[in-house]
């Protein structure tokens, strides 16, 4: 009953047919000739046409954004199979562009140093048999998810929605890690480091701190396991920082050092990239100075529609069936709200199994549409501290932290 | 490589297997189009590949110079100072035919 006539992005299967339209173009080369030719799809913002790519590893198919260090996208259909998103449609998001491309499971080390009691040097074995093991359903977004949405528009990675996952993580709790070494009394920050590093010398290694009581607050976890296996290693195999309700800047990949620090840390990573205004949804006027920056830390509550989209056909007197994901941030979803006429009123979703505070909740509901025409439907998330999604979008010159309550409009027939 | 299987099982976790990882990443074949400033550019691709600078939205010439010099300057990019203005005029003119896209 759901048709789509106009879509903004154009699916797989549409591009190839208006390729062949365009005919002459599969003249040039052998690669079109023989239907290699990669799929685009458009995003949905100026210049947001984009490859579909199957080519990295242990990735199916995923919006390129960038090759090298590797930024792919996840297709935003794939939220609306599952509340876990597949480890091989997980998004992928690097700074520097070495990355070692072979990693021995045996030989790697983790090595926790700095102002402890005693210098560890951990293998992934001794971590998963000398360690409690710990498993945690937890959302990692990218700082600048839906980046690409800002208006006005704002350097930096070009991302729509797609800069997000659920996974559930296995590993141990790194406040077992800290207490096996044996943090020193002036002990302030812990500092997380990867094998990731920049190809020129100059290039600050990509390096993330924690206070030191959220580093040991029992639910920052060094993960070994991602949805029930090894990481993907765009992921971080083999060990990878998880931050729950914290943006995933934190959530250090490929981790083979934590430094505990006796005082704040001062590295490019933390005092001057990832700022945010420190104001209320660390919102701006374009142009506004004078405020003061803070690193970025915890992520506050959005929610999608992952069925429907922009100019999707329905038809009057018949119900239509929404459902989609939610999450709370930094807590749990208390509630998810909807709207059929742009957010005069508000009905509550049925929300579906919860897997913890720090996971998606989907949520689905459904409506009648009376009339031809246009409905604008939105759905908005309400966390369990009350902090609700708001109607504006944010803005800052980072492009972090968007938020607003979204809206789909459909064509009622 | 060593390790083959190692699992980790708790009551509460899921037992999982980790083995050695050898991969292959996939080469840019993203090139910037040709015009004057586009050698300069080709410095862009020791740290990054050129779709980074490709899929930005619009940026004026000033913004342009604002990044060029963000690279040069925190993560080590080998461009003269002589050749920003060259470079910037490049990257408005490629990203301002970019933008219908």
């Amino acid at each position: 009953m759901l048709q789509k006539w106009n879509s903004n992005d154009i699916s797989r299967r549409r591009f190839l047919q208006i390729a062949g339209l365009a005919g002459s173009i599969g003249a040039l080369g052998g690669a079109r000739a023989f239907g290699a030719e990669p799929s685009t799809f458009r995003l949905p913002f100026a210049n947001g046409e984009r490859e579909l790519s199957r080519a990295f590893p242990q990735k199916g198919e995923m919006i390129l954004l960038r090759t090298r260090p590797p930024l792919l996208e996840t297709p935003f259909d794939v939220f609306d199979q599952g509340v876990f998103t597949p480890n091989n449609r997980f998004f992928v998001r690097w700074h520097l562009a070495y990355i070692p491309t072979q990693i021995d499971a045996a030989s790697f080390r983790l090595v926790v140093r700095g102002k402890v009691g005693k210098t560890l040097s951990l293998s992934v074995e001794q971590l998963m048999k000398e360690f409690e093991p710990v498993e945690l359903a937890a959302v990692n977004q990218c700082s600048g998810n839906s980046r690409g949405l800002f208006n006005p528009r704002v350097a930096g990675g070009q991302w729509a929605n797609g800069a997000m996952g659920c996974a559930r993580w296995t590993g141990v709790r790194l406040k077992d890690i800290l207490d096996r070494a044996g943090v020193d009394a002036g002990a302030v920050q812990v500092r997380f480091n990867g094998l990731d590093s920049g190809v020129v010398p100059a290039t600050p290694d990509f390096i993330k701190s924690l206070d030191i009581d959220h580093a040991r607050d029992g639910e920052v976890m060094v993960a070994y396991g991602m949805n029930g296996e090894q990481l993907p290693l765009l992921n971080g195999f083999p060990l990878r920082l998880v931050v729950p309700g914290w943006y995933s800047t934190y959530w250090v990949k490929m981790l083979s050092d934590i430094e505990v620090l006796d005082k704040p840390d001062d590295n490019f990573w933390m005092a001057k990239a990832y700022l945010i205004p420190d104001t209320p949804h660390a919102n701006v006027v374009p142009g506004q100075t004078g405020y003061k920056g803070v690193p970025i830390n915890r992520m506050v509550p959005r929610s999608f529609f992952t069925n429907l989209r922009d100019g999707d056909a329905v038809l009057s007197g018949h119900a239509v069936q929404m459902r989609g994901i939610a999450f709370g941030g930094d807590t749990g979803v208390a509630k998810v709200l909807w709207s059929n006429d742009g957010g005069s009123h508000w009905k509550e979703a049925e929300l579906e199994k919860d897997y913890g505070k720090y996971s998606f909740r989907r949520w689905h509901a459904h409506y009648t549409p009376k009339a031809r025409g246009e409905d604008t439907l939105m759905v908005k998330a309400i966390n369990s501290n009350g902090v609700e999604q708001p109607a504006a979008a944010n803005w800052n010159p980072g492009g972090f932290m968007r938020n607003e309550i979204e809206s789909v409009k459909v064509r009622v027939g | 490589m060593g390790l083959g299987l190692v699992w980790a099982q708790s009551p509460h976790t899921t037992a999982i297997a980790i083995h050695s990882v050898s991969v292959d990443m996939p080469a840019s074949d993203t090139v910037f189009p040709p015009g004057p400033g586009s050698d300069l550019a080709g410095k862009c691709l020791i740290c990054h590949s050129a779709g980074m600078v490709l899929k930005q939205p619009a940026l004026t010439q000033a913004e342009w110079k604002a990044e060029i010099n963000k690279m040069r300057t925190v993560y080590g990019a080998p461009i003269e100072d002589s050749d920003v203005d060259a470079l910037s005029v490049y990257m408005s003119k490629v990203n301002a035919d970019q933008q219908a896209k």
